[in-house]
């Protein structure tokens, strides 16, 4: 996984979620982060598309569970774009 | 298991009972008890409405209203669809937490002019969502008059929310310094005299003439022909009134609540919607003179002359905002809000969210009112 990549999604996930970015890591996930709810996994989702310039499609949504799966899946969409 | 999105049909039902019960079981806060979605694919709440419904496997996970309608935007004819009453598993079960991106994904696919109203007030997954969606959002301004200060005072749910608070509403209704504090700040004051008026028993072709004669005018409205307001307030439902006056109408409602979470047990009325040639801008017929607050005038007079304890009405354009202040009302909170989407907006274009003709007649209509 490209750093850059892992960074930018670690810094809109942080912004979303309202936590500081040093407290995610690629293992952070619903579980692990009490603020990242049903509403603010919508947000997320969102604000990547909007970053990033891509959708995801349904099951790409629902598929990811931490921010290195994010980030994994992020940079495989933009290496096929 | 993979979800599709399908039309409602009568053997979803028991699957939309369970639906519905799960999010009753699963939900908290003020929104809860509007998260059920409808137990019959035709509710007959509205013409024009189509019922979608998210399935998986033998279960409903979530679905969404479209109402098709007819809109003029400065006096071109469009359709558009009203997105009504979206609800998703996700807001009881994080698994299904990005149903509702495809819940409107799906509805933008059917008709991409698309407009949410309502939804609670800006906190709200809806519209936090919609504005991500870069949907343009405005929020409608909501009015009120107190006619009977002690009744408002015992009875205002909204703002009696805490023991302090109540102690002091109580005090100030018993003791009459509430109607005193409220007369001298002008909340209870008088209305000026309305001009000639008539309570009309249906809308028929003068109702016509009224939209012919003014949808030119208006940034946006939805479509309020005779044969369109028949629909949405017919002649044989007691509740609705039409107060016809200066080349325009208003229909009221005059409501006793009961128990209700923000007018308790006050006599409400509104004014739910209304229609009126706007005059031209700077002119005096676009002020205090003009059509609109002759229609509000005279709708405020009638609602006092039955013994209402409060007024209130949402309105979305300057001129009837402008004529409800002239008439005594003063703005509170609003959670109304209206959402346009992208396609939508663009079709509107540059024209200020001032100028759209939007109230509580639009979208899911007078209810809860």
């Amino acid at each position: 996984m490209k750093p850059a990549v892992f960074e930018q999604v670690r810094s809109i996930a942080a912004d979303v979620l309202e936590v500081e970015g040093r407290h995610l890591n690629a293992d952070s996930s619903p579980e692990t982060i009490e603020t990242w709810d049903s509403v603010r996994h919508l947000n997320l989702v969102l604000a990547l598309e909007e970053s990033f310039g891509f959708e995801f499609s349904p099951e790409e949504m629902d598929g990811v569970k931490s921010i290195g799966q994010i980030a994994a899946l992020v940079e495989s969409k933009a290496s096929r774009a | 298991m993979a979800l599709a999105i399908v039309p409602y049909l009568p053997g979803h039902a028991g699957a939309v009972k369970r639906f519905n019960q799960r999010l009753a079981v699963g939900s908290k806060g003020p929104a809860a008890e509007d998260w059920q979605f409808p137990e019959k694919p035709d509710p007959g709440w509205m013409p024009g409405m189509q019922l979608w419904l998210a399935v998986e496997g033998h279960e409903v996970r979530g679905g969404y209203i479209l109402r098709r309608q007819v809109f003029s935007v400065a006096g071109e004819t469009h359709t558009v669809a009203h997105y009504r009453l979206p609800l998703s598993e996700g807001l009881v079960n994080r698994a299904y937490a990005t149903l509702a991106i495809r819940l409107v994904r799906d509805a933008l696919e059917r008709e991409p002019r698309l407009y949410a109203l309502g939804m609670g007030g800006w906190d709200r997954p809806l519209p936090q969502m919609l504005k991500r969606m870069n949907w343009r959002m405005a929020a409608v301004p909501f009015y009120f008059k107190v006619l009977h200060a002690y009744r408002f005072l015992r009875h205002i749910r909204a703002v009696r929310s805490s023991l302090p608070r109540r102690v002091a509403f109580d005090a100030a209704a018993f003791s009459g310094i509430g109607w005193l504090a409220m007369k001298l700040a002008g909340v209870t004051r008088p209305t000026a005299a309305a001009g000639p008026m008539d309570i009309a028993a249906r809308f028929t072709g003068w109702a016509d003439a009224v939209w012919e004669g003014c949808r030119e005018q208006y940034g946006m409205a939805a479509w309020r022909d005779a044969t369109t307001l028949e629909q949405l307030y017919p002649a044989d439902n007691p509740r609705f009134l039409r107060v016809r006056t200066a080349g325009g109408w208003a229909l009221l409602l005059d409501t006793q609540m009961h128990g209700h979470k923000q007018f308790g047990h006050m006599r409400v009325g509104t004014i739910a919607d209304c229609l009126a040639p706007l005059g031209p801008e700077g002119t005096p017929e676009s002020g205090a003179e003009g059509a609109p607050a002759a229609v509000i005038r005279a709708a405020t007079r009638t609602l006092e002359d039955r013994g209402v304890d409060l007024i209130v009405s949402n309105q979305l354009h300057h001129t009837w905002c402008g004529a409800l202040e002239e008439a005594g009302f003063r703005q509170g909170p609003t959670n109304f809000l209206i959402a346009l989407s992208p396609a939508l907006a663009a079709l509107v274009g540059a024209r200020a969210d001032r100028e759209w003709h939007i109230n509580r007649g639009d979208g899911d209509g007078p209810i809860h009112l």
